[in-house]
């Protein structure tokens, strides 16, 4: 049981670290209409800046400071690329940010090389906040729970609470009602593009020493948050937080479980199908190896299913 | 003057191609042209659902993929004696393959264009890599499936060991395949296709389903991708499942765009020219994937119509301006091509000499001199002439006339 809390917990701790970055990407994407292939790339960018100003400074230095540089850095992509394409349409923007985000991972290549650099958890960090029943819990986590929901407080409060938020609002449903209005809407999306890579790259800082910062990571994570937004329904906020915990939770719990079907078969009385031919596999797979298909899979049944994910609104 | 020209180019292109072999070139050139009849192929094939249908697809190579898979094991299966197919036929088998699994995929992915489809495309293709990954009995594993094509059944009689004859045989069926795509485009249903990727609704209106239109185009570029991945596995005769995977999807969207997905050839320009780069850049840099990024990003942003859309524009564009407009818009522009090419280049490669080589106090050669690493000069002058460049960039922008557009891509 205790073991189910603690999986529950890291389940709850990735599945907010996932909606750190997909807050950001579900945002742009009903603002602007654009699916930012490229939005991984810049958690990425987050990471190795946070590892770049930590080998400066300090770990802290590099929280305040690198989510600043990574919003700077979309801000300026988005006013000197995605709106040059704009009037190409759609899948020119998907196109650029696709393209964008293997130019960044080239980038990352470049300048700190193909092997993950050594980005550590800061020492003051470094030590177990509590242990219950034999199992530490490191106070990094906790930390990162911390900063985790208090993005999310602070991003409800932004949209819900000040002029900016309302702006947002009235830009999501009618863009053009508020440019008539008087309100630079351009201006407007530059702003909702870098503050929402602002938070991938906050979610870099904080995510990249707790798994490995590397060249790779941004492929990684990109697929299974385009796979959150759709699940929870493209444009949709709180479907993307729904869909965060879902993913993040499921996935962590499955890579504990080790039964498999031939175990199962075991378990019912019958006797273990004969483990050779093709797809003989099938029966000693475990879910702790499916857990990295199973995002794909849900949304591919829920594509079936139910085409405009969770709690979307509309399919396109 | 272009529809007697551009039949003439084709022409010329297929004499190159038949007669290379024979004057004997080297081994390395008919490595090079199957591998660029192979990637023409699967660029015709994505482009069907590109260019043609308007369906962004960020999972090509998983029917390249089953083209492969199929026909590597019947291949084997024709070397053992139990199927009775000749070699040369194998290539049905994959685009049968293709189609089918197209189909079924197709079902789920085709109810929306635009940028649901993309997501479902990209969501199939990473279920496909990982779900290959765990059925090595299948696809290998790491070590992938591997066959033998010498299987002593053939139409002609030829054992296909050597190069030049299994370069024959891909390119038939490389020119069979992009003449009838070429000819599919043409027919009502090519046509119709084009209208759903335009306007959807209107198409609706007149009575046709955009729903069986997409689904139709898909399973025809499933088809041939099926048809490529044949061929791929009748040259390399081993594959593993990485072949299904986002690299080979991305590759094939990058050289069909640079060639330019609004002209019906766009795909095999692009296609000759990702290949070209991807053997020669290669061997002169090791940075090649970065250069190769900013082209792609070059042309997404300022030729939408890609590499085919500035041959084509060259000519009407140099007569318009005439002479004395081409030397001024080279005065224009050349200083700031030529100070953004060079800062670029000399920034990158001291990056990646400092990163990424075994030493990297030892001098590099860059643009036929000497230089080191560790020394600022050479950074500071990479980073002077990026600088200059893009400012001035920014100043011809801003004084340049208001261009005459010419129906860009819709």
């Amino acid at each position: 049981m205790d073991t189910f809390i603690f999986v529950l917990v890291n389940g709850l701790l990735y599945g907010m670290l996932l909606f750190m970055l997909s807050s950001g990407l579900t945002l742009i994407f009903s603002l602007m209409g654009v699916l930012n292939f490229a939005h991984a790339s810049f958690y990425m960018l987050g990471a190795y800046f946070a590892y770049q100003l930590a080998s400066f400074g300090s770990f802290w230095l590099g929280l305040i400071l690198a989510p600043l540089l990574v919003g700077a850095l979309g801000a300026a992509v988005e006013r000197f690329g995605l709106r040059v394409v704009h009037k190409h349409g759609h899948v020119a923007e998907l196109l650029f940010t696709f393209g964008l985000a293997y130019l960044i991972e080239e980038l990352v290549r470049l300048i700190w090389g193909r092997q993950p650099v050594p980005y550590r958890i800061p020492e003051s960090l470094d030590f177990t906040l509590f242990t219950v029943s034999g199992i530490d819990y490191s106070a990094y986590r906790a930390f990162m729970l911390v900063i985790a929901m208090g993005m999310f407080v602070a991003v409800l409060l932004l949209l819900k609470r000040t002029r900016v938020g309302l702006m947002v609002q009235a830009a999501l449903s009618h863009p053009d009602v508020l440019w008539a209005m008087g309100h630079n809407v351009p201006r407007l999306f530059m702003l909702v593009f870098g503050g929402g890579v602002a938070l991938a790259g906050l979610a870099g800082v904080i995510g990249g020493n707790y798994l490995v910062t590397e060249p790779g990571m941004a492929q990684q994570m990109g697929t299974i948050l385009f796979v959150i937004v759709v699940f929870g329904g493209l444009g949709s906020l709180l479907g993307a937080f729904l869909a965060s915990l879902i993913i993040g939770i499921t996935q962590t719990l499955m890579v504990t479980m080790d039964a498999t079907l031939s175990d199962l078969i075991a378990a019912l009385g019958g006797t273990a199908p004969d483990a050779t031919g093709l797809f003989h596999e099938v029966w000693t797979i475990a879910p702790a190896n499916l857990a990295p298909v199973f995002p794909y899979l849900l949304l591919v049944v829920l594509l079936i299913v139910r085409p405009r994910g969770l709690l979307g609104t509309r399919e396109s | 003057m272009k529809r007697i020209l551009i039949p003439l180019a084709c022409l010329l292109a297929l004499g190159a191609a038949l007669y290379l072999p024979y004057m004997g070139a080297g081994r390395f050139v008919i490595v090079l042209l199957t591998q660029l009849a192979i990637m023409m192929t699967f660029a015709m094939s994505y482009n069907v659902n590109l260019g043609q249908t308007g369906l962004l697809s960020f999972g090509h190579a998983v029917y390249l993929g089953a083209g492969v898979f199929a026909s590597l094991y019947l291949i084997t299966g024709i070397g053992a004696g139990h199927v009775p197919l000749p070699l040369e036929l194998v290539p049905l088998g994959g685009a049968l393959a293709g189609f089918v699994l197209a189909a079924i995929l197709g079902l789920v992915s085709v109810r929306r264009a635009g940028v649901v489809f993309a997501m479902i495309s990209l969501g199939l293709a990473e279920l496909a890599v990982a779900g290959a990954m765990l059925f090595p009995s299948v696809f290998g594993g790491e070590r992938g499936v591997s066959t033998d094509r010498m299987v002593d059944y053939s139409l002609t009689g030829l054992g296909y060991g050597r190069p030049q004859e299994i370069y024959m045989l891909v390119l038939v069926w490389a020119v069979i395949s992009v003449c009838a795509m070429v000819y599919l485009s043409r027919t009502p249903l090519g046509r119709l296709a084009n209208a759903v990727r335009d306007n959807p609704q209107r198409v609706e209106y007149l009575g046709y389903a955009p729903y069986w239109i997409r689904f139709i185009q898909f399973c025809i570029a499933g088809t041939f991708a099926g048809l490529a991945g044949s061929l791929f596995a009748l040259t390399y005769e081993i594959a593993n499942a990485s072949v299904l995977g986002i690299h080979m999807s991305a590759n094939v969207l990058i050289a069909t765009y640079l060639g330019g997905i609004t002209y019906v050839l766009g795909p095999v320009v692009g296609a000759l020219v990702v290949t070209l780069l991807e053997i020669n850049l290669s061997r002169l840099t090791e940075a090649w994937l970065f250069y190769y990024g900013l082209l792609f990003i070059a042309i997404i942003l300022f030729a939408p119509r890609g590499l085919t859309g500035i041959l084509m524009d060259t000519p009407g564009a140099l007569r318009r301006a005439g002479w004395g407009g081409v030397t001024k818009a080279l005065a224009r522009w050349l200083p700031v091509a030529v100070l953004i090419g060079i800062g670029t280049v000399i920034l990158v490669e001291l990056c990646y000499h400092v990163s990424n080589s075994f030493d990297p106090r030892e001098p590099l050669t860059l643009f036929w001199t000497t230089i080191s690493a560790q020394s600022w000069t050479p950074w500071i002058i990479g980073a002077g002439m990026l600088l200059a460049g893009l400012a001035l960039f920014w100043l011809n922008r801003r004084t340049a006339i208001p261009r005459q557009t010419t129906g860009d891509a819709p």
